[in-house]
């Protein structure tokens, strides 16, 4: 196997929960908790797997990606598939210049064909790794957005509200702000989940006027509904948020 | 209030096992010895539904109901779906005609649909056989009815997978994904 190489400098991996729209490593002392500002930074793919991985789609190689006792992935760049045997979730989040790249010969064995996933969600799943709740360069938080299609969420990495996120955002076009506030949901997850949907190609961004985004919401402000509605809206939102709890609960990976 | 869920789909599409597999009670069935073709692809089948509860706090229920898979019964399909708050569709992936039996319950259910402006979500079982999907097709046969829902792969024994199904349903269903519910949350 023929080593390429890439260097990049980024940060330790660390264990992440969402708090008060902010990201806390679960092992950081307390003066040292905040990673995430108000001002929403970015990541640049450059610095984790993600950026191995796209340079190997650009560039139509083949190539095997490893880290030293934490795992390996390969990627067949032409077949647009790729199969994973990674051990720990640091894997991940591990900053691109520990892994090891190599291109895969011609003629060598490859893994059986079962165990071959789609290229994009390996994009989605590096994405959303390496996100930790910031947006990928590119990205902006008043980017206007819409799903193309619903990602196939049973096998990909998402956090609690990653149902709800993709369900407003194929219904139609909307800001990461506007998101949050209809949602009530920390900004960091939208942007995770925007930024892996947006490297994986599910998000569509669309340049609107600021004008246009101002008459939606002053439409919005009209439709009030009959309060019988209302109240019938108020039980399914009950048993929704109770459903969501009992379902949510219990699915790993969040 | 109690509300209803359905799951329908082609026989041997996985709608008893992912019932079973998300109820908190054992599946309530009526399953019979298999004739006809059906013989073929299982043992036993639906004869008329299957019944589950998700239980939820303060004693409010979620009843989960399973339609006969066989077209034959399919005069119960709607019946079964009155007054659901959502319907899951489940397709066994490894059909040839799996695009034919999703036309044949788009059009069944198109009123049910319509009437819940699209709370439907779409699971594909089987996937194991082969891991690398055509979602493309599913989609675009879903855009042909105007519709851009979930489709996800589950396994139907797998109760994290039907959990997120669910969700996704949920999602559908939750007026505050809706943008213009923005001035009443």
């Amino acid at each position: 196997m023929q080593d390429i190489g890439l260097t990049s400098t980024t940060s330790a991996p660390m264990k992440m929960h969402y708090q008060n729209e902010q990201i806390v490593s679960a092992d950081a002392e307390p003066k040292q908790q905040h990673l995430v500002d108000s001002k929403y930074p970015h990541f640049s793919p450059a610095n984790y797997l993600i950026g191995i991985v796209l340079h190997a789609i650009e560039s139509h190689k083949n190539v095997q990606i490893s880290l030293p006792s934490q795992g390996e992935i390969f990627v067949w760049a032409h077949e647009e598939v790729y199969a994973a045997n990674i051990k720990t979730e640091e894997f991940w989040r591990a900053p691109a210049d520990q892994f090891q790249v190599t291109a895969i010969e011609e003629n060598a064995g490859g893994l059986e064909c079962n165990s071959m996933r789609p290229l994009h969600e390996l994009l989605w799943s590096a994405t959303f790794h390496a996100s930790q709740g910031k947006l990928i360069d590119g990205c902006h938080k008043f980017d206007v957005v819409q799903f193309k299609r619903w990602p196939n969420l049973t096998r990909l990495p998402c956090t609690p509200n990653a149902t709800r996120i993709c369900a407003a955002l194929v219904a139609h076009p909307i800001t990461i702000m506007i998101l949050r506030a209809m949602l009530k949901i920390d900004t960091a997850e939208i942007c995770q989940i925007y930024s892996a949907a947006y490297i994986a190609g599910v998000a569509n961004v669309l340049n609107r006027k600021k004008s246009e985004t101002g008459a939606a919401t002053n439409d919005e402000s009209d439709s009030v509904p009959e309060s019988s509605k209302i109240e019938r809206k108020r039980g399914i939102m009950d048993i929704l948020s109770l459903l969501r709890i009992k379902l949510g609960n219990q699915r790993p990976g969040y | 209030m109690e509300y209803k869920i359905v799951f329908a789909g082609p026989v041997g599409a996985g709608k008893t096992t992912a019932i079973g597999s998300i109820s908190d009670i054992d599946v309530v069935g009526t399953e019979a010895k298999a004739s006809d073709g059906v013989a073929r692809l299982k043992v036993a089948t639906t004869v008329a539904m299957d019944y589950g509860v998700l239980s939820l706090p303060h004693g409010e229920k979620v009843h989960l109901y399973g339609t006969p898979g066989q077209v034959r019964f399919s005069f119960m399909w709607e019946i079964l779906c009155d007054r659901a708050i959502g319907l899951v569709l489940l397709f066994d992936d490894t059909r040839h005609d799996v695009l034919t039996e999703v036309d044949t319950y788009l059009k069944a259910f198109r009123n049910h649909i319509a009437a819940s402006q699209g709370a439907v979500v779409v699971g594909l079982t089987r996937t194991e056989m082969n891991p690398q999907v055509d979602f493309a097709r599913y989609h675009s046969r879903l855009a042909d009815y105007g519709l851009n829902i979930p489709v996800f792969e589950i396994d139907a024994r797998n109760r994290d997978d039907v959990a997120t199904l669910l969700l996704a349903l949920l999602a559908i269903i939750d007026p505050t994904t809706k943008r213009n519910k923005v001035a009443q949350s």
